[in-house]
């Protein structure tokens, strides 16, 4: 040993210090009787499916992967309830139990805790949606419910909570190319890089095609996403997000009021993360976001001889500071509190009919109890206080049972109240039509909000079941719904001197109600066959709302892996009769298959896959529009991790 | 030699009953080396001690100690037991001039660090042995097998230090129908090694080896498995509070019980049995960690399941 050697003319500290590095990585009884930090402290920790508040669906990695999604909307579907179709080629949009909104504004969506929910004009996520990278996805919880006790306003018709990758899990590059029918055309590159403590990421993406025929929707969405995660410390978990991008969509019918035209969302983000874990049984969140986002619709419409230019463009802003701090008490009760201050900015003169940045605050108010009297109860009671610069102070609580009446069985009942919270549009929106050859003349006038509105508020009673059996490998997650709806928002016309524009108003909403279920079974090794259905009712006195979801909505998923590593997945989705609201037909049954077959392959240190994927297999339907249909296409994957 | 033996050992018995007490020429003594004087050492040479008078009581003079205290001026003793790899080294290297060095049984030592230092030769004379620290690669096999059915791939990090733990292992997983991933941390660090194992196994179970398991690495390779919802299996009660899913480990007293069953059935002069593992042991699960996870464990019923197959 040459420290041995050394020893005649080194003192003994000397020794011991040059020694300790030879010593120190050899094994001996100290590392069995060594202490470590508690690292994965239960605040830590995913909270089982069987003790959350609400029914949740997890898609994970692999599911997505296998899934042939290229959206996070197609992904979407596979969940019980909901609903997926297209406005237009370029504007794909999930939505939970009823097709209300086209736009995803009954919807929250948190992406790593930041929400995408876009409050500029009409409340929008699907763009936001559209935006997101399916590669950089760890998994996307699906809370099939509302929560506004703790998601706060928007929480309304199902929470989507993603969840991207961590830098440390994304070292290395990735490339990705993907062609096919419809001008298809999507690449992502990726590199990530760093070591224990520190690790970087940064992903470019684009995404393209020509939609549907016969429809001027193409969509081009680019993004560049930066995230890294550093652990200073066993205590400290740093994330940092920026990211950029632009989605083009087509958009437009063709005809003098609505001409064909791309409406292109630019939009920017900052994420600003510090969790630090203060004991084993306590955690304190540091959050802060800033985004911007710029919007960008402008067209000339004509009517006979008039001619006027229609803008939606602005800009709007938000930033959020949060905090929360998180602690078990003891080994039946957890508590969660925190508060969050929010401040968002709107300008747009078309839309606003003011020069002036327009803005509001929020700021919210949380907190919620998980009390284990017995091992087999699990009673969680919550609330959020929300105050709102223009609608005031809003409250929602939250109140659920879980059951466990045999090991891996599960029953829950739970009471909530969720609010939605008016836009800037609904709230401050005043848009007039001027004549396009003598802008002084006044033609039209679209909308004046009275600035009236309040939140549409939702009460939801639930009863769960969730099963587990081991034995056979079989999921069982049920749910049955009691969803009373009030103060929905409308565009309602009044008149205001010549014109009659439109103003948000609200008025008694629908009662929603029915069950939904998903089997998960694993029958054989590298079988797993899910089934997810819902079956809707609506109750409002109003035909036409009536209508705004289907009676049966199913999705069937077929995962198999078959001799030479391939990899087969079919889809089966179909949805009875319905009609969306916002300007869609009642659309007759649509069902649709989608196919892929996958190779995944290593070549040396290069890991990869090529994939093909069909979607329609059998031949295409209707979506949205009597003249829209969702055509048979099929498109090629490349993907190389090295 | 044993008549003389027996008859020293009566007259001294008197004055031997106490822990420590003072040596009595003739007795059987029996020196336990301490590599440290307290905790998991002391404890393991309290329950040795406990075994062995309860069959033998006041047959012994104990001295028990830290390993730098003993000297080899004094009269031999008979018998040497070394507490940790420290102890053993030590009392290695204090006979290492002695032609006829009293017999060594080193407990609460892992393998690897006692076969690093043995004398290969004193091993195959039957005096030095060693009742381990690790568990046997089968029954860690079993463990995984036991409280997770569905699992064939199982994954565990080594360096050059540990690689040795290979070959056993590998071999208990064959026979179980499970697969057994190796990964080396090499020059480029842990984290590769990880990242890679963790893409293809179902579990990672830690291996003793400073160089990739100690608490820092820990930390990393807890959360970067939890992520992938990849379950550990740790080796001390310590992993189980961290966040592994499951450890196997023997206590400190189940070691130094065994060490004095071997003891006590040597000392009536007979040659030291080879190494052995520990034959008591105990399994931790951490509820949080299953229930997240969604497995189903109970840690009395996991233990007494393991314990059952391994009775005769």
């Amino acid at each position: 040993m040459p420290c041995r050697r050394l020893l005649a003319v080194l003192s003994a500290p000397t020794f011991a210090a040059l020694c300790s590095c030879v010593f120190a990585q050899e094994v001996s009884e100290k590392d069995y009787f060594g202490d470590l930090p508690v690292v994965l402290s239960v605040s830590r920790l995913a909270q089982p499916l069987d003790e959350t508040p609400g029914a949740v669906t997890v898609i994970d990695r692999e599911l997505i992967r296998r899934s042939g999604a290229r959206e996070v909307a197609e992904v979407l579907r596979l969940v019980p309830g909901f609903l997926l179709t297209y406005r237009n080629g370029a504007n794909p949009q999930a939505a939970y139990h009823a097709g209300m909104d086209t736009y995803g504004s009954r919807m929250q969506v948190y992406v790593d805790g930041r929400s995408i929910y876009s409050s500029f004009y009409l409340g929008d996520t699907h763009v936001g949606l559209r935006g997101l990278v399916l590669e950089d996805i760890e998994r996307i919880e699906v809370l099939r419910g509302s929560n506004s006790a703790s998601f706060g306003a928007n929480a309304f018709l199902g929470v989507v909570n993603i969840v991207t990758r961590n830098a440390a899990d994304t070292h290395g590059a990735m490339l990705s190319a993907t062609m096919g029918d419809k001008g298809i055309n999507d690449n992502v590159a990726r590199i990530g890089w760093g070591d224990e403590k520190a690790s970087f990421r940064i992903t470019g993406a684009r995404r393209g095609d020509r939609g549907f025929n016969n429809n001027y929707d193409d969509s081009h969405v680019s993004r560049l996403q930066f995230r890294a995660d550093l652990m200073p410390t066993v205590k400290d978990d740093v994330m940092i997000q920026f990211g950029a991008g632009e989605t083009s969509r087509g958009e437009g019918v063709g005809i003098g009021t609505n001409p064909f035209r791309s409406s292109i969302n630019a939009d920017a983000h900052l994420l600003l993360r510090w969790q630090r874990q203060l004991t084993p049984d306590q955690q304190f969140e540091l959050r802060f976001v800033h985004e911007r986002e710029a919007p960008k619709d402008t067209f000339i419409a004509t009517a006979g001889p008039i001619s006027a230019l229609v803008d939606t463009s602005g800009e709007g802003q938000r930033t959020e500071l949060g905090l929360q701090h998180s602690l078990r008490l003891d080994e039946a009760m957890r508590v969660v509190w925190g508060g969050e201050w929010r401040y968002e900015t709107a300008r747009s003169k078309p839309v606003f009919f003011t020069s002036d940045t327009i803005s509001l605050h929020q700021w919210r108010g949380f907190g919620s109890v998980e009390w284990r009297p017995h091992p087999q109860w699990l009673l969680q009671a919550g609330g959020m206080y929300e105050g709102h610069s223009y609608t005031g102070g809003t409250f929602s609580p939250r109140l659920t049972a879980n059951f466990h009446a045999l090991p891996d069985h599960t029953l829950r009942a739970g009471i909530t109240k969720s609010q939605r919270a008016p836009t800037f549009y609904e709230l401050r929106g005043d848009s007039r039509l001027y004549l396009l050859t003598a802008p002084a003349t006044q033609v039209a006038w679209t909308f004046l909000a009275s600035g009236n509105v309040k939140p549409e508020t939702l009460i939801t009673h639930e009863l769960g079941y969730l099963g587990r059996f081991r034995q056979i490998n079989l999921s069982v997650d049920a749910r049955a719904f009691v969803e009373r709806m009030n103060n929905r928002v409308w565009f309602s016309a009044r008149t205001v001197g010549a014109f009659t524009p439109n103003d948000a108003v609200n008025r008694p909403g629908s009662h929603i109600h029915g069950v939904e279920y998903q089997f998960d079974w694993r029958p054989f090794s590298g079988t797993r066959l899910m089934l997810a259905e819902a079956i809707t009712r609506i109750a409002s006195g109003d035909a036409a709302e009536e209508r705004e979801a289907p009676d049966r909505n199913t999705s069937l998923t077929w995962l198999q892996r078959l001799p030479g590593d391939l990899e087969f997945t079919a889809i089966s989705t179909a949805t009875t009769p319905f009609k969306w609201a916002g300007g869609g037909d009642l659309i007759n049954t649509p069902r649709r298959l989608d196919v892929r077959l996958g190779k995944p392959f290593t070549f040396g240190a290069t890991r990869g896959e090529a994939s093909i994927t069909v979607q329609a297999i059998n031949g295409g339907h209707q979506v949205y529009k009597l003249n829209q249909r969702f055509d048979r296409r099929a498109f090629a994957t490349l993907r190389l991790d090295f | 030699m044993r008549r003389r033996f027996f008859t020293l050992l009566a007259t001294a018995c008197l004055c031997l009953m106490t822990y420590g007490s003072a040596s009595a020429a003739g007795a059987v003594s029996i020196w336990v080396a301490l590599s440290e004087t307290g905790g998991a050492h002391a404890e393991a040479a309290e329950a040795l001690r406990a075994e062995v008078e309860q069959a033998q009581p006041g047959r012994i003079e104990w001295r028990i100690a830290h390993w730098s205290q003993f000297s080899s001026s004094v009269p031999e003793p008979h018998w040497i037991v070394a507490v940790g790899t420290a102890a053993q080294r030590g009392m290695q290297e204090l006979f290492a001039g002695d032609p006829t060095p009293p017999p060594l049984l080193a407990i609460l030592v892992p393998r690897l660090a006692f076969e690093r230092i043995a004398d290969p030769a004193r091993l195959r004379g039957g005096s030095l042995s060693a009742v381990f620290l690790d568990q046997p690669p089968a029954r860690q096999l079993e463990l995984i097998r036991l409280a997770l059915p569905a699992v064939r791939n199982v994954g565990i990090l080594v360096s050059a230090e540990s690689k040795a733990h290979g070959s056993g292992l590998e071999k208990a997983a064959r026979e179980r129908g499970m697969r057994l991933a190796t990964s080396l941390v090499g020059q480029e660090g842990l984290f590769p090694a990880l990242q890679s194992l963790l893409a293809e196994v179902e579990v990672l179970l830690a291996l003793p080896d400073p160089a990739v398991f100690n608490s820092q690495s820990a930390a990393n390779i807890l959360t970067a498995a939890y992520r992938r919802h990849v379950p550990l299996v740790g080796f001390s009660p310590a992993y189980v509070k961290a966040g592994a899913l499951l450890a196997l480990y023997s206590t400190p007293a189940q070691v130094g019980t065994r060490g004095g069953e071997v003891l006590r059935q040597t000392l009536p002069g007979k040659l030291l049995p080879p190494p052995q593992w520990p034959r008591e042991f105990a399994v931790a699960v951490n509820q949080d960690v299953a229930r997240s996870l969604g497995f189903a464990l109970d840690q009395s019923q996991l233990g007494e399941q393991m314990r059952q197959r391994e009775r005769p």
